[in-house]
């Protein structure tokens, strides 16, 4: 596990080492405004897409090139989330990031069981205005 | 040409007759109550509501409108942009409706209809279009009816969803952004400071995140009233520094202004796009009270347009859309 303070100018660095480990799955958990769509918009560019990543929210799933990105907010039940398309995306070795994941993390870390490889990422806020707290984990096969 | 319209794209299900750009009757049966414990739409609630509800809000269109089956000359339903699972209970139904009687079905862009919401025989194109609702922040350049090009649209939070979130950070019930126009009233929108989005950015395009970011910041024991005022005043300020250089940016001025969605039920949002448009010299046109938020009329008028240029869509063809851009032709 990495805890570290980073700037917003730095969190193309974060999203760097992020891919580097190689996820199938990046589950997101941090409070409105901590930066979840923001990191997503970082890890896009790494992957060269030139699309404009905007916030999920509103229809749940958005899907870019090699990209799928999930907000599992206002999801009730984890099997909405499969019905998205889970499966396909995992299968079509797209990247699938899930904000909110904090909300089904037993059903997230369970597809490990697949070997589906996670990457866990909290965001906090901090002290200094600029700054966030992001922890990351690689939670494994 | 009389056109039944089915809307089910987020968490209204709608259904409408209308005849050329007249609405003869306009049923909005709306889902809050049952999102109202989760602060937000929950999409397979959604669902379940639209089919409970779609059959019964279809025939009570067809009975206010005092219209028969056999009157019905076509068929039109949202195929997106929206919720996909929701989106397709509409177009389910819509694809029997137009079997039953036979008729053609019409494929509608969601936001065609909010751009076409308060339309009059007197606006002139080209025109500029505002749509800002839940899901979409944009700007839209009208060359006539049916040609369209995005100008600007949110690269991040819609601004609707963003007054909802600040909403909820400062304990709100929901709708959110209704809500926080009631506190906003009440407070002074100077107490406390809050950046401008994109301030010194000559890129026309939306932003809340930042904005939503600050908020979050601000909201500690404060004034709840105050702290409304000032997100609102933000936000609403953003979108109106944002049309203003769009509508300055144009080679030709245009003399119309159209805006829609949800958020227009804002009246200190209403009262300041007036403002804007007295002093850029152009004219605004805003739906009627009802036609602000989600409502199948105005997906039947956008059909009688699509209907007129012969853009009727092949049913089996007909699916989900949920991020139908205007400008993309489909079906």
């Amino acid at each position: 596990m990495a805890s570290y303070l980073f700037t917003r100018n730095e969190i193309t660095k974060l999203a760097k080492k992020i891919l580097a480990m190689k996820p199938d799955i990046i589950a997101m958990e941090g409070p409105l405004g901590a930066g979840k769509t923001t990191l997503t918009k970082a890890i896009a560019k790494e992957l060269g897409i030139e699309d404009v990543i905007v916030s999920p929210t509103f229809i749940l799933h958005r899907e870019y090139p090699g990209l799928d990105h999930i907000d599992a907010w206002r999801v009730e039940d984890f099997s909405e989330i499969e019905r998205l398309g889970l499966g396909k995306m995992l299968a079509e070795k797209h990247l699938v990031i899930i904000e909110w994941a904090d909300k089904f993390r037993q059903e997230i870390k369970r597809l490990r069981d697949e070997d589906i490889k996670i990457i866990w990422v909290r965001l906090e806020y901090a002290v200094n205005e600029n700054e966030r707290r992001i922890t990351y984990e690689n939670i494994g096969y | 040409m009389k056109i039944l319209a089915i809307e089910t794209s987020c968490d209204e299900t709608c259904a409408a007759v209308t005849e050329g750009t007249n609405i003869l009757s306009s049923v909005v049966y709306s889902q809050i109550d049952l999102h109202k414990e989760f602060g937000g739409v929950v999409p397979s609630i959604a669902r379940r509501a639209h089919e409970e509800k779609i059959s019964f809000v279809i025939d009570k269109a067809m009975l206010n409108a005092q219209c028969s089956m056999l009157n019905i000359d076509a068929v039109a339903v949202t195929a997106g942009p929206g919720l996909s699972i929701a989106l397709e209970v509409g177009i389910r139904h819509a694809k029997e409706w137009a079997k039953k009687l036979n008729k053609s079905l019409i494929a509608v862009n969601h936001i065609e209809g909010h751009v076409l919401s308060g339309l009059t025989p007197e606006v002139q194109f080209p025109a500029l279009a505002l749509v800002v609702s839940g899901g979409h922040t944009e700007l839209i350049w009208v060359e006539k009816i049916g040609q369209y090009r995005i100008v600007a649209r949110t690269m991040d939070d819609a601004l609707g969803e963003a007054l909802d979130k600040a909403a909820r950070m400062l304990g709100l019930g929901y709708p959110g952004g209704a809500e926080l126009e009631k506190k906003a009233v009440l407070g002074n929108s100077k107490a406390y400071p809050l950046p401008l989005p994109m301030a010194r950015s000559k890129i026309l395009a939306f932003s809340y995140s930042g904005l939503k970011t600050a908020f979050y910041r601000l909201v500690k024991d404060q004034n709840i009233n105050d702290l409304a005022a000032c997100f609102q005043n933000r936000a609403f300020e953003h979108l109106l520094r944002v049309t203003r250089a769009t509508l300055n940016a144009q080679p030709t001025a245009p003399k119309d202004l159209l805006v829609g969605g949800g958020v227009v039920a804002n009246a200190k949002l209403r009262e300041e796009i007036k403002k804007l448009s007295d002093e850029v010299g152009c004219r605004v046109w805003f739906p009627g009270k009802g036609m602000y938020g989600d409502n199948a009329a105005m997906i039947g008028i956008a059909a009688n347009f699509k209907a007129q240029r012969g853009e009727f869509s092949d049913p089996e063809k007909v699916d989900r859309l949920p991020r139908w851009r205007i400008d993309e032709r489909a079906f």
